[in-house]
């Protein structure tokens, strides 16, 4: 490529330097459109051997800049100082040039790239807050702190120069300082977690443990904006169906599905057999409750990739939301045979084998996920129910309990050995006064309608009739006021046992919308 | 810093002022520091990671190694773990070794002959370890007096017992110790102190070969996969029965609430309340911090510590791990590595269990920026009482070697060289690299460095290394300062007659000096290390020993009458009793 200029000496250059040849970059492992894009500027530069310095300098920047953008450094490096031989003062390449450095980790050569930079263009307030950065990572604190307080002098709310000046300053163990900043900087942008922790550590190291507990709690990286075109320009560059899809992903994080699906299907453009394109378009097209688009999606990648466990798993959950259930079936057996680990595809499988009215298999694969996540407690409390619905007391005794323990501050778990110490058709498993102080820490954490019908059921276990009647009578009237009517006739008919003198002996009512059960 | 560490470390450092620079005027200083004599002393493993071609996360993401006293004969020898095909159609990477694909086991025959020399002793005894190996845990168990081994694996793990007489039983489906998810990190401890050394396994990620998918460099080239492309596994903790089996406790003392990524495991008293803890380093998310609730609950109190995150709040990929006395001030700090750009971490302890993260002023953030690193030992090298830290680095994307300053021009394995790093304790909580030259061709030339373990091989009174790389020889690097003029070895063993992993030691000088080491089999990256203690004096002298054992007991032992430049052995129950 470009022989015409390897090597060559320019009457351009400055102060005599030559051109140094660029190194032969292999292109073939970029995607396909980052191919042509990266060759076709270092054809655009080939051709420019007759041009004078300026517009050369501008191919060689070019040329670096796609390089940059893919992270081919040292090339990267070698474009933009053939630019600079020819055009010393161009501030976007010497910016550029600074930035490839500190991407390589030449910090201390980063630095003074940005320096120069920064003379170049006094007034751009990001070069000294680079300049700062690569100081900082070049070990030498105390010139990163003069860069970020001359950054500060001019520009005074600058939220990220704060932050980075509040590291050196708290490294020096200038608290009062480093709180100062931070705070300043809080005030300017209050959600960006790299403010919150490092303020709540210095609320901490100060004994202040009250301010530092919440902000310690708001970790995360969520970044404070730092204004920055030319960079953002270079870093738009990349494209191709890797990026692209990491641009989705993101899009799908954030709950973006349209943009997410508008990433997904440029992924699938670049590049059609590109699997991972395919299956996260199906996600987001499930997401977006696009069942037959999303079920297209996901098979088109099964033909590409047909033991992939994550595709049968995502096509399991589409069929289960179709209503095709012996399809999510099928698909969820074909992702727990390819990862017998995979605890998501078992429960998921669980959950139809209980729509499909195969309670057994179900069972087993709750059972499953139990073992492979023992803090499990959506999958221990069906077990448990799954035991209760089959009338073997003795097993769902022995489950509820283990679950309980395993898993002590699960509403649902307490709420299920509750009941059954209060209301288990067999006497040997009821235990009025363990169902009573059951009940009573239900109501403590979660004081609601299903704990409210648990402590009535444990009252009526121990002869207090009259106080389970209230209780009960309290809980019909609360669902009425709620708009809860679907809840009218399974209170009603505990609220009749108990004014009739009677216990409950069922943990629930027939068709009760409040026994736990697969959504 | 309390106000009692702070008086003590200006006590020490006072001292200091007056000690020579001992390192300097050894034999050997103009040479090298370090040099890799594996091919001379008899050490052949070398690394086969049946690279498929096709990215498969675990032929990047391993392993460990160790160097552990199997034969209680007193010197160290050498364990490696070995990559299997692990159920695919791939040949084998290395062509010439037809010796069958295993964990290796090479005898030291320094006490027999007197002279340094290790022999490949595996098929002898007794040890067919075909799993896809990834890392090893070293405790006596069964409490018979010799040292087991748990080994890690991508696929099902493995629980080597010592038959006492050179050989080894796989017992692990009798055990109950038996983990099929992928498992990285392990370290025996005793957290309910009934006298039996239980487990806990540190799990990675739920990657399985029929789950793996293609991941990309943001060249769009396609390149190996982070622990974000799966979903984490929760880690386990198993209970010893004392009947050499285990129970899976993991549900019941909360370690399973959370699933992270699990990596480096370290056990220790990191409150200081006569419990061990345990600490995990966690690939790309919070680290864990497991206080023990007085062995019936753990509950992770990493992120109201202080060290789950980095100064700014963000996770970081933790690989290795080291908990020690790493400022000189008695209590104990936490340091790992991590991704390049991230650099390495140092979690200062301020001796009320609180830590903060003091990387850069210590001088370890900046020259880690570039590398990704995995292995790690606090040792002190050139026996000036400082511990210095050792850093195996290697890449796990292609990118990092860009960022490293390389140039990527291949598709090989070489897109993921790095070098290693020895950074040496100048006191006073900093560090500084030595020049890689200086170091050794170890520390010069670029490849996958994983594994690294620590102790003193020939006995001679400073500390040796032990490295392994992906698809590469291992390398056995002997130290060539040679050892100080005082030197106290020290093999603190407790009741049990076991090696006291966990136990911490303070060695009290004349001078006034109170250096601290935790003696300890875990740490670094998935390896296991020598815990004898080796403390480097300079021309000081010691007064006493105490130490802090992991059941609880304090006790001080004094030295008058006792032998220096030699291994002491410290028994527990027969010094004295300290509050």
């Amino acid at each position: 490529m470009a022989s015409g200029l390897i090597g060559a000496s320019l009457s351009g250059c400055a102060k005599g330097e030559t051109l140094a040849p660029l190194p032969v970059v292999d292109l073939s492992p970029l995607a396909p459109k980052a191919q042509t894009q990266v060759a076709g500027a270092q054809a655009a530069l080939a051709q420019a051997t007759a041009e004078s310095a300026v517009p050369l300098a501008a191919r060689f920047g070019e040329l670096g800049r796609q390089y940059q953008a893919y992270q081919l450094l040292g090339a990267a490096e070698r474009a933009y100082r053939n630019a600079l031989a020819l055009t010393p003062d161009a501030f976007e390449w010497r910016y550029l040039l600074a930035h490839t450095l500190h991407e390589g980790n030449q910090n201390e050569a980063a630095a003074e790239s940005f320096d120069i930079a920064a003379e170049l263009r006094p007034r751009e307030g990001v070069v000294l807050f680079w300049s700062g950065q690569s100081w900082a990572a070049a070990g030498k604190p105390e010139e990163a702190k003069k860069r970020y307080e001359a950054l500060l002098k001019d520009e005074p709310d600058h939220a990220a120069a704060m932050i980075a000046l509040s590291r050196i300053l708290q490294q020096e163990g200038d608290l009062p300082r480093t709180i100062e900043l931070l705070e300043k900087a809080r005030a300017l942008d209050p959600n960006a977690s790299e403010i919150n922790y490092p303020l709540g550590m210095a609320y901490r190291a100060l004994g202040q443990e009250e301010k530092a507990k919440p902000l310690v709690a708001a970790r995360g990286d969520t970044k404070v904006k730092l204004v920055d075109p030319i960079y953002v320009d270079l870093k738009s560059l990349a494209e191709g169906a890797a990026v692209v899809l990491q641009e989705g992903t993101e899009f799908f994080e954030k709950g973006d599905l349209a943009a997410a699906e508008r990433a997904f299907r440029q992924a699938i453009a670049e590049d059609p057999a590109n699997v991972t394109a395919h299956e996260n378009l199906g996600v987001a097209l499930t997401r977006l409750d696009r069942l037959e688009e999303a079920e297209t999606e996901i098979q088109k990648a099964i033909a590409l990739e047909p033991n992939r466990v994550s595709l049968h798993f995502s096509l399991g959950s589409v069929y289960s939301r179709m209503g095709k259930g012996q399809q999510a079936i099928d698909s969820l057996r074909r992702a727990v045979q390819l990862d017998p680990a995979h605890a998501g595809a078992h429960f998921n499988l669980a959950n139809a084998l209980v729509r499909g009215g195969q309670p057994d298999d179900a069972l087993a694969a709750y059972q499953r996920v139990v073992e492979l996540q023992p803090n499990n407690a959506d999958a221990r409390l069906l077990v448990g129910l799954m035991q209760i619905q089959a009338g073997r007391w003795a097993e769902a005794e022995r489950i509820v309990v283990a679950s309980a323990t395993a898993v002590p501050d699960h509403p649902r778990l307490v709420e299920m050995l509750a009941r059954l110490r209060a209301a288990c058709p067999e006497d040997a498993r009821r235990d009025g006064p363990a169902a009573m102080a059951l009940a009573k820490r239900l109501m403590d954490s979660k004081s609601d309608i299903n704990s409210a019908v648990t402590q009535a059921m444990a009252l009526a276990e121990v002869g207090r009739f009259a106080e389970a009647e209230a209780l009960q009578a309290e809980a019909l009237r609360v669902a009425l006021a709620e708009s809860r009517p679907d809840l009218e006739a399974s209170l009603t008919y505990f609220l009749d046992l108990y004014k009739a003198g009677k216990p409950a002996r069922e943990l629930w009512a027939p068709d009760d919308p409040l026994m736990p059960g697969v959504q | 810093m309390n106000r009692r560490s702070r008086l003590r470390m200006m006590a020490s450092l006072a001292m200091i002022g007056f000690s020579p620079n001992l390192a300097a005027c050894r034999a050997g200083a103009s040479g090298p520091l370090f040099v890799d004599q594996a091919a001379a002393l008899g050490v052949d493993f070398h690394h086969d990671a049946f690279l498929s071609g096709d990215y498969h996360f675990m032929e990047i993401a391993g392993f460990g190694c160790g160097m552990l006293d199997y034969d209680g004969d007193g010197d160290l020898d050498l364990w490696f773990v070995q990559g299997s095909a692990a159920g695919r159609s791939v040949a084998p990477s290395i062509p010439g070794d037809t010796r069958p694909k295993t964990d290796r086991l090479y005898k030291n025959l320094l006490k027999e002959s007197g002279k340094l020399a290790f022999e490949d002793v595996t098929e002898a005894a007794g040890i067919r370890e075909d799993g896809y190996g990834m890392g090893l845990a070293a405790g006596d168990y069964d409490n018979d007096g010799d040292v087991d081994v748990y080994v890690t694996n991508f696929g099902p793990n493995a629980l080597w017992r010592n038959n006492g007489d050179g050989t080894f039983t796989d017992v692990i489906e009798a055990s109950g110790a038996q983990e099929e998810r992928w498992s990285m990190g392990a370290a025996f401890l005793d957290y309910d102190r009934d006298g039996w050394l239980d487990l806990y396994v540190s799990n990675y990620v739920s990657f399985t070969l029929s789950s793996h998918k293609a991941c990309y460099a943001p060249s769009g080239a396609v390149d190996y996969c982070g622990p974000a492309s799966y979903p984490a596994y929760s880690d386990r903790l198993l209970r010893n029965n004392g009947d050499g089996s285990f129970s899976d406790v993991t549900g019941e003392l909360g370690i399973g609430e959370v699933a992270f990524p699990g990596l480096g495991v370290v056990a220790a008293d990191f409150n200081r309340d006569g419990w061990p803890d345990i600490y995990v380093a966690n690939d790309g998310t919070e680290n864990l911090l497991w206080i023990n609730q007085e062995g019936k609950r753990f509950t992770n109190q990493a992120l109201a510590a202080g060290a789950a995150l980095d100064g700014s709040g963000k996770p970081e990929a933790s690989m290795g791990v080291v908990a020690d006395d790493l400022d000189g001030d008695g209590d104990m700090e936490i340091f790992l590595t991590h991704l390049t750009g991230e650099s390495n971490t140092l979690y200062i302890d301020d001796g009320a269990g609180l830590y903060h993260d003091g990387t850069n002023a210590a001088g370890l953030g900046s020259s880690s920026l570039p590398f990704t690193g995995f292995g790690v030992a606090a040792l002190d090298y050139d026996g000036d009482g400082w511990q210095d830290l050792a850093i195996a680095n290697g890449g796990v994307r292609t990118v990092d070697t860009a960022a490293a300053g390389q140039t990527a021009a291949s598709t090989g394995l070489e897109q993921f060289w790095q070098r290693n790093q020895l950074m040496r304790a100048l006191g006073q909580g900093r560090w500084e690299e030595i020049p890689a030259e200086t170091a050794g061709d170890a520390f010069t030339k670029p490849d996958i460095h994983r594994g690294m373990a620590h102790g003193d091989l020939d006995l001679d009174g400073d500390p040796d290394l032990l490295v392994v790389r992906v698809n590469g020889p291992a390398m056995v690097l002997i130290n060539q300062q040679g050892a100080p003029a005082r030197w106290l070895g020290l093999r603190l063993v407790d009741t049990k007659d076991r090696d006291a992993s966990g136990a911490l030691a303070t060695v009290v000088t004349e001078e006034g000096r109170r250096l601290t080491r935790r003696a300890a089999f875990d740490g670094s990256y998935l390896s296991v290390s020598d815990p004898r203690l080796l403390v480097g004096l300079g021309e000081d002298s010691p007064v006493a020993v105490e130490v802090q054992w992991p059941d609880g007991l304090h006790e001080r032992f004094t030295w008058a009458g006792r032998a220096t430049e030699t291994y002491v052995e410290l028994k527990e129950g027969s010094g004295e009793e300290l509050p």
